[in-house]
């Protein structure tokens, strides 16, 4: 019944993904031996950095039962605060913008939140209909350009390795960030609530629990990580980027790698360590196809696919659930 | 469609001679369980055949092999001495099978004479004829003399209409075996008869009739013959008019329950006025007033969409209160939401287990800690052995039937999870002064049944004020202190147990 700390946060289902990815990696040096240096590994951890603080924020939204499709829009609309203030302040020291920004993160998640929570609407529209607005005031913002972010001490933050290792030093306060979530999630009453109020808002309701005010949480602190991520992607980019986040689309990603790492799309189940093990898989599979030359729209169609079955994946186990709720039919967790 | 049609073929030949449908050594085993252990018996047609059981007893799983939704893994299955391929719902349906669900599987958006010819629409070149569509629905409506507009949408038919219209379409298909699994759980009164008067018009025609249901009454009403299963083994097969009620019960839990009510032990002793509810009105009731007293059991009786779960809901905090008072020991109190009025001590068991009060998915030991999680924090964290704890003695104390705390709610029969419910509210950290049970007893067997009432009996022992909400009136009338009748959103009356008859209670119930 008890089960060791490593354990509980990374559960059963992560073994296959771990299996996976080393597959992957066995794979691609085979088919291409090269490509397993140094500089690729940075590249693939450096990748990890951004979908792991960015798909925190999705996992635990969506265990709550909610899904915002205007995270990565979020990310945009923190970055471009976060450059109007260097721009507007000369001499501000960057931390500083990027704490405006992160702020602005919260309250871009609040938007949602009340939209969701406050005007009761269909969270999975909503949601796109903000992605769409903030999406088109980032391009107005620079009228559709990218602006370099020339600041050597934000650049730095995210390209520091570890002594002579291809780890960054930011991979570690990624890994500590999830390891933290995790915690939250399972030992504290806030994370039961997270589950609880995912699995059955109606129940947690008569039960003394208050879901409004725990979805909006999740939804804040969804913009709030999205914000942390827009600024690591833009530090290892060196720019903003009006459009880039929004064509990546890192919320489908992070959503996949959530479902494949166990968390239920009908909410209340999953772990944080699984979902990261998943968008592990992930950043090293899309990258190893590049490695192998394979056009871009490749890793899109094998995303894709991956959703797909992930998907499947959860409706199976979820079969059963449904099953004994006949009477109603639940309703996906963006959907109530 | 062709094969429908040979059905119909073959129905019409054998019209004289009755039909019979025979189960032979039928086994079934899920993970850990034998649902069905080497179950035979047969039933004929123009007889009603009831299936009884306790939960668990294996009904569900014998309806859903005959209708094709799961595989047996031994025995068969013969209709008129023709063993039955039933591989999938629809092959089911083909050879002649059709349940009747309490869950409608109706479209609610298509009208009544599509959903009864779904799948067999009348085409003329190419396009559907609703005409003769229109014509062919009237002449079965007319068949059974029901007051049903073909044109209409499923949606706006009430819920005995909806079930009409799906025995209609069973009966449209020309099914031989007609099931009907808890057909009368969301019926009136009313509503239950004119249900009755379809399956005795099908009784006549000849068809093989199986009902399940765990309401005796109807069973003695409408049944010509019982068969009872216990523990996925069949017990044995009686005639209705010569057995009674304390010998099924018997034979359903091996044991024998005595007269249920009789043997409970209650509480005699009320103390002073606990709640006090004066002329409350919500959007669905007008003018509700009653004192509940400690010790006190209150029932709440009243036919289907009377306002109990209502007025209950509103002094939980639950629904919006318009106007009126509700003062808990002599304090005016206004619960914004449940969780004011659990922490002032009313805890409700909602009328919807699985929708509105577990998480399925989760754990017994979260299911049972819910409303305490703030009591349970150590430092930053939760306790997880205070909560193991409270888990256990909640299963000690109710007996639940689990192998271990962390099992999934989900996997626990009907009785266990009302008990992790009760659980959940008299745990050593919730101080629960009124306790609030709509109906407590719904799809439970009657071994538990039995059980929870003693249950209540012994909160008001302990000087908890009880409200109990029940549809079934015996139980009501016999386990609460004194019955409080609604009707259309009002109090119409209120009954002591001693004066209380079905009666009187229903006369009250169905006040114009």
């Amino acid at each position: 019944m008890k089960q060791s700390l490593i354990k509980r946060i990374i559960n059963g289902k992560s073994t296959l993904l771990i299996i996976l990815i080393l597959l992957v990696l066995v794979l691609t040096y085979l088919r291409a031996p090269n490509a397993l240096t140094k500089g690729n590994a940075q590249q693939v951890l450096s990748n990890l950095c951004f979908y792991g603080i960015f798909g925190v924020g999705v996992a635990m939204l969506l265990m709550g039962g909610g899904f915002d499709f205007a995270t990565s829009a979020h990310s945009t609309m923190s970055t471009l605060v976060f450059l109007k203030v260097l721009q507007w302040i000369p001499g501000i020291p960057w931390f500083v913008a990027a704490v405006i920004a992160i702020i602005a993160g919260a309250l871009f998640g609040g938007v949602n939140a009340f939209l969701a929570q406050g005007l009761k609407l269909l969270p999975f529209i909503a949601t796109i209909g903000m992605s769409s607005v903030w999406g088109g005031f980032a391009r107005w913002a620079t009228r559709g350009n990218y602006v370099a972010i020339n600041d050597p001490g934000f650049s730095a933050v995210t390209a520091k390795c570890i002594g002579n290792t291809p780890i960054p030093w930011l991979f570690v306060f990624v890994i500590a960030v999830v390891v933290a979530y995790s915690i939250v999630l399972k030992w504290t009453r806030f994370g039961r609530s997270v589950l609880v109020v995912g699995g059955n808002p109606a129940a947690a309701r008569l039960a003394g629990l208050n879901p409004g005010r725990i979805k909006s949480i999740l939804y804040i602190n969804n913009g709030i990580l999205a914000a942390v991520g827009g600024l690591i992607w833009s530090s290892q980019q060196k720019m903003y980027n009006p459009t880039g986040l929004t064509t990546l689309a890192p919320e489908m990603t992070s959503l996949t790698a959530a479902m494949l790492g166990g968390v239920s799309f009908m909410g209340g189940s999953g772990s944080l360590g699984s979902a990261f093990v998943g968008i592990t898989l992930i950043s090293t599979l899309s990258y190893a196809l590049q490695t192998m030359m394979l056009p871009l729209w490749f890793v899109t169609l094998i995303n894709g696919l991956l959703l797909v079955i992930a998907l499947t994946i959860d409706s199976f186990a979820s079969k059963k659930i449904r099953k004994s709720m006949a009477t109603t039919g639940m309703v996906m967790p963006g959907m109530r | 469609m062709e094969l429908e049609q040979k059905t119909v073929e073959t129905t019409s030949g054998a019209e004289k001679t009755a039909r019979t449908l025979e189960f032979r050594g039928i086994s079934k085993a899920f993970p850990g369980v034998q649902a069905l252990d080497n179950v035979s018996f047969s039933a004929e047609g123009g007889k009603v055949l009831a299936l009884l059981g306790e939960n668990g007893a294996g009904k569900s799983t014998l309806l859903k092999i005959l209708s094709g939704d799961i595989p047996r893994d031994e025995g068969e299955i013969l209709l008129d001495g023709e063993p039955l391929a039933l591989t999938s719902p629809n092959k089911a349906i083909n050879l002649g099978i059709s349940v009747i669900y309490q869950e409608r599987q109706l479209i609610p958006s298509l009208s009544v004479m599509e959903n009864i010819f779904l799948g067999a629409l009348p085409v003329r070149s190419g396009f559907v004829s609703y005409g003769q569509l229109k014509a062919k629905t009237q002449e079965l409506i007319d068949e059974f003399g029901l007051p049903i507009d073909p044109t209409v949408p499923v949606a706006a038919l009430s819920i005995a209409h909806q079930q009409m219209v799906e025995i209609i379409k069973a009966y449209r298909r020309n099914s031989p075996v007609i099931c009907f699994d808890e057909p009368t759980a969301p019926l009136t009164d009313k509503e239950i008869d004119i249900l009755f008067n379809l399956i005795q018009q099908l009784k006549e025609q000849g068809k093989i009739i199986l009902y399940v249901s765990h309401r005796m009454k109807e069973i003695f009403q409408i049944t010509d013959e019982i068969v009872v299963l216990k523990d996925g083994k069949f017990v044995t097969k009686l005639n209705t008019s010569e057995t009674n009620e304390q010998d099924l019960i018997k034979a359903m839990v091996g044991r024998d329950i005595g007269d249920t009510y009789a043997n409970l032990s209650r509480n005699d002793k009320y103390g002073d006025v606990l709640l006090e509810v004066n002329n409350l009105t919500t959007y669905a009731v007008h003018d509700v007033s009653f004192k509940l007293r400690k010790g006190e059991v209150i029932g709440l009786a009243g036919l289907v969409g009377a306002g109990r779960t209502e007025v209950v809901r509103a002094i939980f905090g639950a629904d919006a209160v318009i106007s009126g008072e509700i003062k808990l020991e002599g304090q005016p109190v206004k619960f914004a939401s449940p969780r004011d009025a659990i922490d002032a001590g009313i805890a409700l068991c909602p009328e919807d287990r699985k929708e509105q009060g577990l998480v399925l998915w989760a754990p017994i030991t979260h299911n049972v800690s819910l409303p305490v999680l703030k009591k349970l924090r150590k430092l930053l964290f939760l306790d997880s052995k205070a909560e193991d704890d409270l888990t256990m003695n909640a299963i000690n104390q109710y007996s639940i039937k689990t192998p271990t705390l962390d099992k999934k709610v989900l996997e626990l029969s009907g009785g266990n999870q009302q008990k992790v419910i009760l659980g959940r509210w008299t745990s050593k950290l919730m101080t629960t002064k009124v306790l609030i049970l709509d109906e407590p007893t719904k799809g439970i067997d009657v071994g538990t049944k039995a059980e929870i009432y003693q249950m209540v009996c012994d909160f008001a022992k302990q000087g908890i004020g009880v409200i109990f909400i029940s549809s079934e009136l015996t139980e009501v009338i016999n386990v609460a202190d004194t019955i409080i009748v609604m009707h259309n959103g009002r109090i119409t009356g209120s009954v002591k147990r001693e004066e209380a008859t079905e009666e009187n209670v229903l006369a009250l119930a169905m006040l114009e």
